[in-house]
């Protein structure tokens, strides 16, 4: 028979083989559980130490006893809820547009499945590049309010003079006998070379600085002192020696503003580096997963809902709002509240949108600077004192229980709306 | 009978006068509905805007060309008055330590899902899912510490030529972050193997062995390089882990136990540092965002239409 | 090609001429051609087999003897449990992880229920062919040479060798001997059906399972399919499962006739389609019901 032409395979070696692959492929698959387990016993490890009310209750400081995760906490909260009232909202009915009332015309429909393939490009797009369009349209809103009065002077020259004093500006003009020095209140300057004792050069900012306070000064910003601090020369000739932690905003050369920077209704444009551009840069990089798993829900109510609908008479819109969105409402919700936990983690865009890495204070009104969970703990990641790693930690163990509170919820909504359905 | 079918009917449709009103309502819903569903084409066509119009902003300062930024290698825009923007140390940065990640992610997803679709037992694939769910969860800023932290000392420890800046860290944090995406979308391809197929195998004397890797895996090719591709457009982008694990040395090197600065990792540094916005440091951000883009985007458009093929095959 | 039970049947009930004028033409024509080999020894012998699928039960007690080299058609109303006891012959069930079964069931003298057999070794001696062809998205070359190349350690000249022969022996290889290379894909049904059974018969089995294997095929391509069959008999013990009783008359020497898992009746077809012993076989038969 045809089986005789050559040697048999030995089966106890192939079923060795299968068993050893079953090993290989269990043993594999282990490692993401462990990888997973470690990174977790890692964080507590190092985390649970600092985890105490105080914590959530106080602010960043430069001292690691004292410092807080609650302005983190609260940027987190108020983007979050800013990024999901627009996101939400928009994803699901763009979701409901796809899937539910596609056109019949030839040019719509193209156009029609042309948005449903580039929602599935858009998830891919790397957050930091949201971060950046987030920048241009929401900060500086394509520059139509001015652009921030961030630099009038690139590099300033500071020197030391013979006689004890200071001169600084922007460099006019160099040769070897002489500096020729511009500084914006003083005027130009002429600099005898051979009276410099000392000189350096420094990146100036013009500002108008807001601090945490509430006070504000404007001025050129001379530079920084040993110990890092920031000295200010007022336009009242004041010096002033200001925590670069404490200063908190730019203005813009032409605002529009409605109500009080301290009310609750405070409303500028430009948005500047505020709440409400942050999570709408937020909303721009769930917007495309919101879109995507509420596809899927709607997908998976059964046609027959939606076609006995229309066989009564009910229009698109009647039997998508009575008959197919409340059968996909488990599945919306879902995926909702995956894409709102995914926003919360993200930190790459609100770096480019302007969050600050260490704010002191709970955002007021929308146009508040703002910091977030993820980026405090880049923050305090970044530097390389191991009480501030140990910070870090316990940020993330903050963080990661948020997280797993979000999933928990999404879990039981899964199974609470199962049972009526099925 | 007929009173009870219009009350069921009226629940559904409109009272007769007002259906012309009903139309008008409906009419300005679609229009509304279709706003928000062709909105996404409009954030694309702003991203590509204003990348676009920044890194023309870019090229056309002095001292910068198109053809150093593409063609030279040495990136210093930070060094006073000489500034070098020839980007390929950016591009081999991101390249080392996408190639790290895909190292682990790549075999190790796949296997995962082969176990997950054709060994074990359902009880175990439901306990391993949320699992999964929850590493692909996990902020990057987490990983990123992890790396930092835990990832680095322990390989210094096995071979202390590492640096503490290293490209081998991120890159492994960044695998470990894409094996949930390249396991679920290989899983998805390979549950869409037909039951026949694999009956066929078993009936012929196949072990699960045989039939998972002689006919289930090539079956669902074009799925797991669907994966596979969008798993490294997702490493490509990927920032928070390499600004804080992998350093901010952009040099040509391809050894990942030196800090490699990725563009992503690059553009944050920008933006976290005090340079203008007027400056050229700073344009130089946007050009190499629009390269990233355009990188990641194409190899997302390949993904997504290898997918689609794969399905319509299936399906 | 049945035709309804007429006033014929009901007015010549235990006249054995009538019942076979309820068969078409090629049916009767088959029918008369049998009982002219001699006898073989037996293949199979199931005693006392029960199976389940979980808590439903979808054998009980059957004792069935298939012939050597010989076509056994197992018949039966859907949900009989005739796909069930086959799929036990090579152990299939393996993979449904609900099932299990009870009795004895020795193919060759040796159990094949027994937990120290092995299941990869059994299905090289027992080929299956399904209902829906299942052709591997390889090339036709590799679809017939897959199986040998699991169990076997073959040079590439003897490969193509056993793959031609295979071929042959399906009846598939003038077709497609230009293309070996080709997707398996690209061919029609019958034809993917018959490289199936290429496939199964490549590694030599002694027994060649087939679950109803032309329902899913045209009337043109199930002829070919059961000349085939009628060829095979000659070097493989055939069961094949049918809902068809023209194809079990047409093309089995030996016929079990199944119902609600339990084995009503079996013989020699000629014999259960003229004279059934059991009433609910001859209303099967008969069409009044399945």
């Amino acid at each position: 028979m045809s089986g005789s032409n050559g040697r048999s395979r030995s089966p106890r070696l192939r079923r060795w083989r299968d068993r050893a692959f079953l090993i290989l492929c269990a043993s594999i698959a282990g490692v993401s559980m462990f990888v997973l387990a470690w990174l977790i016993g890692e964080m507590v490890s190092q985390g649970v130490a600092h985890l105490d009310r105080d914590f959530l209750t106080s602010y960043p400081s430069r001292r690691a006893a004292s410092a807080g995760f609650k302005s983190a906490l609260w940027g987190s909260v108020w983007l979050v809820c800013v990024c999901a009232a627009v996101a939400l909202p928009l994803g699901v009915a763009a979701a409901v547009f796809l899937e539910e009332f596609a056109p019949q015309r030839r040019t719509w429909r193209a156009m029609h499945s042309f948005a449903g393939l580039n929602i599935s490009n858009l998830a891919g797009v790397p957050s930091i590049v949201y971060g950046i369009i987030g920048l241009t349209v929401f900060v500086r809103m394509f520059g139509l309010f001015g652009s921030p009065n961030l630099s009038m002077y690139d590099q300033w020259e500071r020197v030391r003079l013979q006689d004890g004093t200071h001169a600084a500006g922007r460099l006019v003009e160099q040769s070897d006998q002489s500096l020729v020095l511009e500084h914006p209140r003083d005027g130009v300057r002429s600099i005898v070379s051979a009276a410099i004792t000392s000189r350096d050069s420094i990146h100036i900012r013009r500002h108008k600085l807001e601090l945490s306070s509430g006070r504000r000064l404007a001025g050129p910003h001379i530079g920084r002192t040993s110990e890092g601090l920031l000295e200010l020369d007022t336009d009242d000739r004041e010096r002033v020696v200001i925590d670069p932690a404490e200063v908190v905003s730019y203005e813009y050369s032409r605002v529009l503003t409605i109500g009080h920077p301290d009310s609750f209704f405070y409303f500028r444009l430009p948005l500047g580096g505020s709440v409400l551009a942050g999570g709408l840069t937020l909303m721009l990089v769930i917007l495309p997963i919101i879109i995507i798993a509420c596809r899927e829900a709607l997908r998976a109510v059964p046609s027959s809902l939606r076609e006995g609908s229309l066989a009564l008479g009910a229009t698109r819109w009647q039997s998508v709002r009575r008959m197919v969105l409340p059968a996909a409402i488990p599945g919306i919700m879902t995926g909702c509240i995956l894409a709102v936990s995914r926003a919360i983690g993200e930190a790459a865009p609100l770096l480019v949108v302007g969050g600050l890495l260490v704010v002191f204070a709970v955002p007021q009104n929308l146009m508040d600077d703002f910091s977030a969970m993820p980026l405090q703990i880049f923050n305090w990641a970044g530097r390389p004192q191991e009480d501030f790693h140990r910070l870090a930690a316990s940020g993330i163990l903050v963080l990661l229980m948020v997280l797993v509170a979000f999933n928990m919820l999404a879990i039981v909504i899964r199974q609470w709306f199962h049972k009526p359905l099925t | 009978m007929t009173r009870h079918a219009i009350h069921v009917g009226a629940a559904l449709v409109p009272r007769r006068r007002s259906r012309a009103r009903t139309r008008v309502v409906e009419g300005l819903i679609v229009v509304v509905l279709a706003g928000c569903g062709f909105f996404s084409i409009l954030v694309t066509f702003a991203i590509i805007g204003v990348l676009l119009e920044e890194a023309r902003a870019f090229f056309t300062m002095p001292g910068v060309s198109v053809g150093e930024f593409f063609l030279t290698t040495t990136w210093s825009p930070m060094l006073g008055a000489e500034k070098h923007f020839g980007v390929w140390p950016l591009v081999l940065g991101t390249g080392l330590v996408t190639m790290v990640s895909a190292m682990v992610s790549l075999p190790l997803g796949l296997i995962t899902a082969v176990f997950l679709s054709e060994y074990a037992h359902p009880a175990l694939r439901a306990a391993f899912k949320p699992a999964l769910e929850l590493l692909a969860g996990i902020p990057t800023v987490v990983y990123g510490f992890f790396a930092l932290t835990v990832i680095t000392p322990f390989l210094q420890r096995i071979d202390p030529s590492v640096e503490n800046y290293n490209a081998a860290s991120a890159g492994l944090a960044i695998g470990f972050m894409c094996l949930p995406i390249v396991c679920s979308l290989s899983e998805d391809a390979l549950q869409a193997v037909p039951r026949g197929l694999r009956e066929g195998a078993y009936a012929l004397g196949g072990t699960r062995f045989d039939v998972a890797l002689k006919v289930v895996v090539p079956a669902s090719l074009s799925g797991i390089t669907a994966a596979y591709l969008l798993a490294i457009a997702r490493a490509i982008g990927e920032t928070m882990i390499v600004a804080l694990a992998a350093g901010s040395l952009a040099h040509l090197t391809l050894d990942p136990r030196q800090p490699a600065q990725t563009m992503t990792g690059y553009i944050v540094q920008i933006f976290l540092g005090d340079a203008e916005a007027l400056g050229v440091e700073y344009r130089s951000s946007y050009a190499v965002a629009a390269l990233l883009f355009i990188l990641t985007f194409v190899i997302t458009i390949l993904g997504n239409r290898v997918m689609h093929r794969y399905r319509e095959v299936y399906e | 090609m049945i035709h309804a039970p007429t006033q014929t049947a009901l007015a010549n009930e235990g006249t054995p001429v009538s019942r076979t004028g309820q068969l078409g033409h090629a049916a009767r024509h088959a029918l008369e051609q049998r009982g002219t080999e001699g006898p073989t020894g037996v293949a199979l012998i199931a005693a006392g087999l029960s199976a389940w699928y979980g808590q439903h039960q979808a054998l009980a007690d059957v004792g069935l003897e298939v012939p050597e080299r010989r076509v056994t058609a197992l018949i039966g109303p859907s949900g009989c449990g005739k796909s069930t006891f086959l799929r036990w012959v090579n152990r299939m069930n393996d993979v449904v992880r609900t099932a299990r079964a009870s009795g004895r069931l020795e193919l060759f003298g040796e159990d094949v229920l027994a937990p120290s057999v092995d299941a990869v070794d059994l299905r090289r001696r027992v080929g299956m062919v399904f209902q829906k062809p299942n052709p591997f998205p390889k090339s036709i070359f590799d679809n017939v040479a897959f199986g040998p190349r699991l169990h076997l350690r073959l040079r590439r000249g003897a490969l193509a060798d056993l793959v031609e022969m295979s071929l042959r022996q399906a009846a598939l290889w003038d077709e497609v001997k230009d293309r070996l290379h080709a997707s398996a894909l690209g061919l029609s049904g019958g034809q993917q059906q018959r490289l199936c059974i290429a496939r199964a018969i490549a590694v030599g089995p002694q027994v060649l399972l087939m679950d109803e294997p032309c329902s899913a095929l045209d009337p043109q391509a199930t002829l070919r399919i059961e000349d085939l069959i009628r060829d095979l008999r000659r070097q493989f013990t055939i069961i094949i499962v049918t809902h068809n009783m023209q194809q079990a008359a047409r093309v089995s020497d030996t016929v079990a006739f199944f119902y609600e898992g339990r084995l009503i009746e079996s013989g020699q077809t000629v014999q259960v389609f003229t004279k059934p012993s059991s009433a609910r076989t001859e209303d099967y038969i008969t069409g009044r019901f399945g």
